[in-house]
């Protein structure tokens, strides 16, 4: 991306507007991230204020030629939530903090009991990727929400490239072991 | 694959591609011609396809407070000062003089060592500089822990820290069969009261402790190359470390 090129070289000469714009950016990727991995707003927010101010005052460690900003920033930001991870008890999911904070989700033209039922398999799958060992949780969110190859996961967990792709395919039999006690598939089939 | 149907780890390895070639032929050679692995396979398909929307769609809706600003991180950025020079910054200069300085220590140990002939007359104390060199290249390997190896120029000084700590185990290493020599004399004398068996135990001492050496350092090398910069490399660095600086300390205890 040439504009954010050109904004990491008018950070490094000192412009903080280009700064802010950076951060701007990247803002609700990085939360998202974070949030993913630990399951709570605060802490998310912490853990991305902390990735940013790192990898702001540590531009200059930045090389283009090895790998793309954003991924670069999600490493920093993992490395901030593991530390979070580390500092504090193991982060649980509330299910009314999550529907207080969430906007209205994308779907539905279904009914209010389909709601209920698609909010209920969203819960039973949010709290089961919470539940899985740091490791694999890292692997699920970076796989399935960002998008990431296994290259790009290996590099931002710091693990060999076959480590990576163990690691989803581990985290997604342990999901569908721990989902598969619920029986919400055939709920699912029936909502669409 | 087994005898009649898919694995589930061939499935998942099937829908998330981290298959081979070869693998996937074979699979799909299966596939034609067996629905129970056809049924399984779109089963695994759903549960893929119901984790990544739903995933999608908390963290897509996850909404930020306000707090969460540029304002917030503003000053903090005001305050500090860029650092234009990579190579002064606190995460290269820490663990480089760390690991330097255990790899100095180490060889001023070793050079006392031969200064002093130590490796053919028994009983010879090996100083401070050992064990010095134990703790730093420790505290050099402990502080590597989780850090990201691809973050620049992390990389670079992983592969000099690791090299570093490397030579320097492989140093002390040397000073250790000194002291399991001597350890075995004294306890073959202690025991038998006889200077005479103490040689040739001396003599086995050293061969098996110089395989074991060998074994170690060699192995030890294969298995930091291939895990370069990542934890276990480091603790098993930190491990290593521990055992050899107990193993320099074991006279001074006993004695």
């Amino acid at each position: 991306m040439k504009n954010l090129e050109v904004l990491i070289e008018r950070w490094r000469a000192g412009d903080q507007r280009a700064a802010e714009h950076i951060y701007n950016q990247h803002r609700e990727q990085t939360f998202r991230l974070a949030y993913g991995l630990l399951g709570n707003t605060e802490d998310a927010e912490e853990a991305a204020q902390d990735a940013f101010t790192y990898a702001l005052l540590h531009i200059n460690h930045f090389a283009a030629q090895k790998s793309k900003f954003t991924t670069w920033l999600y490493m920093i930001t993992l490395s901030r939530s593991r530390d979070i991870l580390r500092k504090r008890r193991p982060p649980t999911f509330s299910l009314t903090a999550w529907l207080r904070n969430r906007q209205s989700p994308l779907v539905s033209r279904s009914g209010p009991e389909q709601r209920i039922a698609e909010n209920e398999i969203r819960h039973s799958v949010w709290n089961a990727v919470q539940d899985l060992p740091p490791a694999l949780r890292e692997a699920t969110i970076l796989r399935h929400w960002s998008g990431l190859t296994y290259q790009e996961i290996a590099e931002i967990t710091g693990c060999a490239l076959k480590t990576a792709q163990s690691r989803v395919r581990l985290a997604h039999q342990k999901l569908v072991q721990i989902l598969g006690e619920v029986d919400f598939q055939q709920s699912a089939e029936e909502t669409r | 694959m087994n005898n009649k149907h898919l694995t589930p780890d061939g499935l998942t390895g099937y829908i998330y591609c981290t298959l081979d070639d070869a693998e996937r032929e074979i699979m799909d050679a299966h596939l034609i011609e067996c629905p129970t692995c056809r049924a399984n396979l779109t089963e695994q398909e759903l549960w893929k396809r119901q984790i990544s929307n739903e995933v999608g769609m908390v963290l897509n809706f996850s909404a930020l407070s306000s707090q969460m600003s540029f304002s917030a991180i503003a000053p903090q950025l005001q305050n500090r000062h860029i650092r234009q020079n990579i190579w002064l910054d606190r995460v290269i200069l820490v663990p480089s003089t760390l690991a330097l300085s255990g790899l100095v220590f180490a060889l001023f140990g070793l050079w006392r060592v031969i200064d002093a002939q130590a490796f053919t007359s028994p009983a010879q104390q090996l100083g401070a500089f050992p064990p010095l060199a134990c703790f730093f290249l420790t505290l050099a390997s402990v502080e590597q822990f989780d850090h990201s190896l691809s973050l620049q120029p992390r990389r670079v000084i992983s592969w000099a820290v690791a090299v570093i700590l490397w030579l320097g185990s492989a140093f002390i290493g040397l000073l250790d069969l000194i002291v399991l020599r001597d350890l075995a004399i004294m306890a073959v004398i202690a025991m038998d009261g006889r200077n005479a068996t103490a040689g040739p135990i001396a003599i086995l001492t050293v061969l098996l402790g110089a395989m074991l050496y060998i074994g170690f350092i060699i192995g030890g090398a294969e298995y930091h190359y291939k895990h370069i910069g990542q934890s276990g490399s480091w603790k098993l660095f930190s491990i290593t470390l521990l055992v050899q600086l107990f193993i320099l300390i074991l006279p001074y205890l006993i004695w």
